[in-house]
Parts: C-alpha cells; structure tokens; sequence
C-alpha cells in the first residue's frame, strides 16, 4: 500500500484559538486529511488561548480527529497580567524592560511577540519529521514566524514548503503604503522565505499581483486562496414584502463606513426610497475591545427613531439564524484596494440581496461582481449608499426563493473545499 | 468577587472597568491623591520615577487606602503609576494583582463576528 503523503501544517493560532484566520487554518487541515493526507499541526498549547487570547473551545471540537495537534510551549511576557510575575526590572524600569524585550523578541526573528518561537518551531518541525518524513509543510502566516518551520525542513532535508500569507506582512493594506522596505531587515527575511517557497498563497489578486511585482522571480509560484465560506445556508428565506430588515454582522470598527451608512439611511428613509418601517441591525463587536468603543456605541445608538438597532455580538453558532431573519445583508468595508473580508464569502452564502458599502476600488467589488443579487457599490458618498439602499430594498421586495437558491448556487464557488482542492491536487505528490 | 481599581484619574468611559462590571465583579475605584500622580508626572522622567515610590508609599501608609485594600478580592492597577504599588503589594501581601493596562491592551481578540 502506498505512503499516505505527510503534511506538516504549521498554525500558531489553530483552535481553540479565535484568532484571524484559524477557521482558514481549521479547514485547510481537515481538507488536507480529506484528500489523503496525513497531517500533523503544530501550534502554541492551549493555554496561551485560554489566558491572553480568548479561546473557543467549540472550534476544537471541529478539528478532524485523525489530524495529530501537537502544542509546543509560547512564552508571552508582553501579555502577562499577573504583576506578581513580573520582575522589578519590568516594573522599576518599565521603559528600559521593553527596550531588552524587544531585542529578545527579535534577536532570532524580526517579529516582536513571536520572534522567540522561531527556535521551537524549527526543533519541532525536524523532530516531527525525524519521526514521520514531512512531504510537505504548509505555514499560514501571521505570525510570519510559521514560516521558519518550512524554511528548517527545506533547508536540511529538501521538504518543499508553502507560504499561507493571506494577507501581508510588508504592505499595509488600508494605506497600500509600504510598511518594510526591501532592505530592511524584514524585508531580506521575507524576500528568503518567499525565494525558498513552493508556493505562496493570498487571499486576492491585489494582494497577490503587489507580492508579485515586489518578488518577480517567485511571481509564477504566487496563488490567489481566497477565504471560502464553511457553512452553506439552509435557512428557509423570509421574502417579507414590506419592513424589510437589512442586517450587518461583523466588528464594527473606525474602518467601517458605520458613519457614512447611517447618513445614507437617513436619507434613503427620507426620500422614500427605503420603506418607512424598514430596520437596520448592525451585530458584532463595537471596536476591538471586549469593552464597547465609546464613540462608535454613541453612533449606533443614536438612530433608534431611525429604525437601526444595534443587538450586540453573535456566537458563531447563531450567524445562520441571524442571516435568516434579514432580508439584505449590508456588506459595510473599510477601504483600501487591498481589502476583502471573509464576511463576503458567507454572505453571497446565504444567497439573499447584498447591499455593498465600501469604494469601487475594493478587492471585494470584483468579487462580487457577477453575484445575482448586489445592489452598488456606487461610492462612499452617502447620496450613492443611499441609492443602492435603496436598489437593495427594490431586490428584496421582488426576490423569489429561486432567485435566492440561484444565488447560493454562484457562490458555491466560494465553498472553501472547492478552493482548496485545487490547490492541494497541485501539491499532492 | 471585591475588586479594587488603582487608578491616577477618574475616566468617563473606561473598557477595563466596563469589562469588570461585566464580568458581575462589585467595582470599586481608588483615585491616587492627584498631587502625587498628574503633577508630577509633567515634571519629567526623575519625576516620573519618583511618582511611582510617592504612590507606593501613599498606598501602602494611609489609612484610607490600607481599609480600601483589606476588602479586595483582587487588585487592579489601571495606570502606569500604581502598577509599582500593587506589585510591592503583591509581593508582600500575596494579593491577585492584575495590571490592567496590558489586560485591556491585550483583550484585542474577538473574532470577527
């Protein structure tokens, strides 16, 4: 019988962890043991989740259980709450303390926080494969320290590595300003580990063609991995045809339109072009904190007459419910020709009208170009959200169930096993 | 659970303090005598230091603030000019001590949703 091909997956934060991208991470191990693979992770132990960055204990129920998680210890003395761990240096010279910290943080790695893991990580990753030979090690990044894994596996042993960059490291994708010129010293650290790669994934074209331009000779290793969606929607749809209830869910952070929506709201309510009794609900965090952001708790809740409710966070188990009870969802964005959100792939899920506010410019535009049931963007100027809250309200009074299961048909293509498994039949040896 | 906040200035809106009293926590808030914490604080760096031992002594001496400490459960330094005082306390007393400052810094976590 053939060698099931060995996949070393490489995720500081993998579950229970409810950091960016560990539902990305989630998935492409299960999908990888789906198709053949055998798959070891390595990642942080659970107790680093648990203590600084809360944890989702649920999320770890989801990991395949033939996928072996092996945690290795993650010291975090920047995140250490207790202040009877700290040494009198950290509280009596508080400035100097931090100073030493970063250069122990980024004496090994360029990458303050994790930079110390990189000796870890390397050791495991060759015990790992002193054990079971790694065929293929795949990092998702950030933290970019992941990568080092890969390049120690490539570098002794000749394993071909692949880089989930999703994002980037050296461009700051609101601005598109560059953030590390190439001859810093994170700009050579990136440009080796990309040199050394099989392959480097990214979440769009922008993103991808940037890297690209910066790297030319790794330009044709470059794939575009967008998010995917996990959860197709079942939900039966409401087709109200009046008090149609436009609903946001995600973080609602200074990067979100929230103030240009709720002008255009208003507008769009007094003009007639959205139904007097028409809601909007706007759920999830109010900035970053667990703490309300007082500014944007302000905003939300001073439209109440307007017929906008904010209803607080929703637990991952209760989105589903949350998009069936809406009739169009508000797909509100920062800017920045670099940005796409994994809330886009869920809600072309759901197959119910898309109102989309952010600039024409955003990665997410082409994305969504061809879904059946958007309305703009037209701009961020309130006048064009206005008209397209007004064209969104327009699709859902005439939408029909067909319509709507024709749109979850479309976005199958965002399904995230059908944008994995090209990639991982391009890998497989 | 009894918490007690050290902190050098009444804020209107405070995430820590928000997020304690979420949690079902009975808050209470100990304001550092604004002599020793403001203004010297804007005398530069010497007295910067010097503003942390002022604190320290202030907190581990008077009267007031000794009652305030011997109901707590836990004690949260909420600026940079309490965190020595809590920390000797800690040391000496063996008081759950939290540095609230790096717990609301670090609390940037939530998933997307």
């Amino acid at each position: 019988m053939a060698r099931m091909p060995h996949l070393l997956y490489v995720a500081w934060g993998f579950p229970p962890a409810r950091t960016g991208g560990v539902h990305r991470a989630l998935a492409t191990a299960n999908h990888f043991v789906e198709r053949g693979w055998r798959v070891t992770v390595l990642t942080a132990e659970r107790e680093v989740f648990e203590r600084h960055t809360g944890s989702d204990p649920g999320l770890e129920g989801a990991v395949d259980p033939r996928v072996n998680v092996v945690r290795l210890p993650f010291r975090w003395p920047a995140k250490e709450t207790d202040l009877v761990r700290w040494s009198a240096a950290r509280v009596l010279m508080p400035r100097l303390w931090w100073r030493w910290r970063k250069y122990l943080d980024t004496r090994r790695f360029p990458e303050p926080a994790y930079g110390p893991w990189a000796g870890p990580l390397g050791d495991a990753a060759e015990a790992v494969h002193r054990r079971t030979p790694v065929d293929l090690v795949v990092a998702t990044v950030n933290p970019y320290v992941d990568a080092v894994a890969g390049q120690r596996l490539a570098q002794r042993h000749q394993v071909p590595y692949v880089l989930d960059y999703r994002d980037a490291w050296s461009l700051d994708m609101f601005s598109g300003r560059t953030v590390h010129a190439a001859d810093s010293r994170v700009g050579q650290v990136e440009a080796r580990l990309i040199e050394g790669a099989a392959q480097v994934w990214f979440v769009n074209e922008a993103i991808a063609t940037w890297h690209q331009n910066r790297h030319p000779s790794a330009a044709t290793r470059v794939r575009v991995v967008p998010n995917g969606y996990d959860t197709p929607s079942t939900f039966e749809p409401r087709l109200r045809r009046s008090a149609p209830v436009f609903g946001y869910l995600g973080t609602i952070t200074h990067h979100v339109p929230v103030r240009e929506l709720l002008e255009a709201w208003q507008m769009a309510r007094a003009d007639g072009r959205l139904p007097s009794d028409a809601q909007l609900r706007l759920y999830g965090f109010l900035g970053y904190y667990r703490g309300a952001d007082d500014s944007m708790a302000r905003l939300v809740s001073g439209s109440e007459d307007l017929g906008v409710h904010y209803r607080g966070p929703v637990a991952k188990g209760e989105v589903q419910s949350v998009y069936a009870d809406c009739d169009v969802l508000v797909l509100a964005m920062g800017s920045g020709q670099y940005i796409t959100s994994g809330k886009t792939y869920e809600y072309a899920a759901t197959g119910l009208p898309i109102v989309a506010v952010h600039e024409r410019g955003n990665a997410t535009t082409a994305t969504l170009a061809e879904y059946p049931l958007i309305a703009g963007p037209s701009g961020l100027d309130p006048a064009d959200i206005a008209a397209d809250l007004g064209a969104a309200a327009e699709l859902a009074a005439k939408v029909s169930a067909a319509d709507i299961a024709s749109a979850r048909s479309w976005a199958t293509r965002f399904d995230r096993a059908g944008v994995l498994d090209p990639r991982i039949e391009e890998l497989t040896p | 659970m009894r918490v007690l906040v050290l902190q050098s200035r009444a804020r209107s809106r405070d995430p820590l303090l928000d997020e304690l009293s979420a949690g079902g926590h009975r808050v209470d808030v100990l304001l550092t005598p604004a002599v020793l914490s403001r203004w010297f604080w804007r005398a530069g760096p010497i007295c910067v230091d010097l503003s942390r031992w002022l604190v320290a002594f202030w907190w581990l001496a008077a009267p007031s603030a000794r009652r305030r400490r011997a109901h707590a459960d836990l004690l949260v330094a909420a600026d940079e000019s309490t965190r020595l005082a809590l920390w000797v306390t800690a040391r000496l007393d063996a008081v759950a001590t939290v540095d609230g400052l790096t717990a609301v810094v670090h609390s940037l976590d939530d998933p997307a949703h």
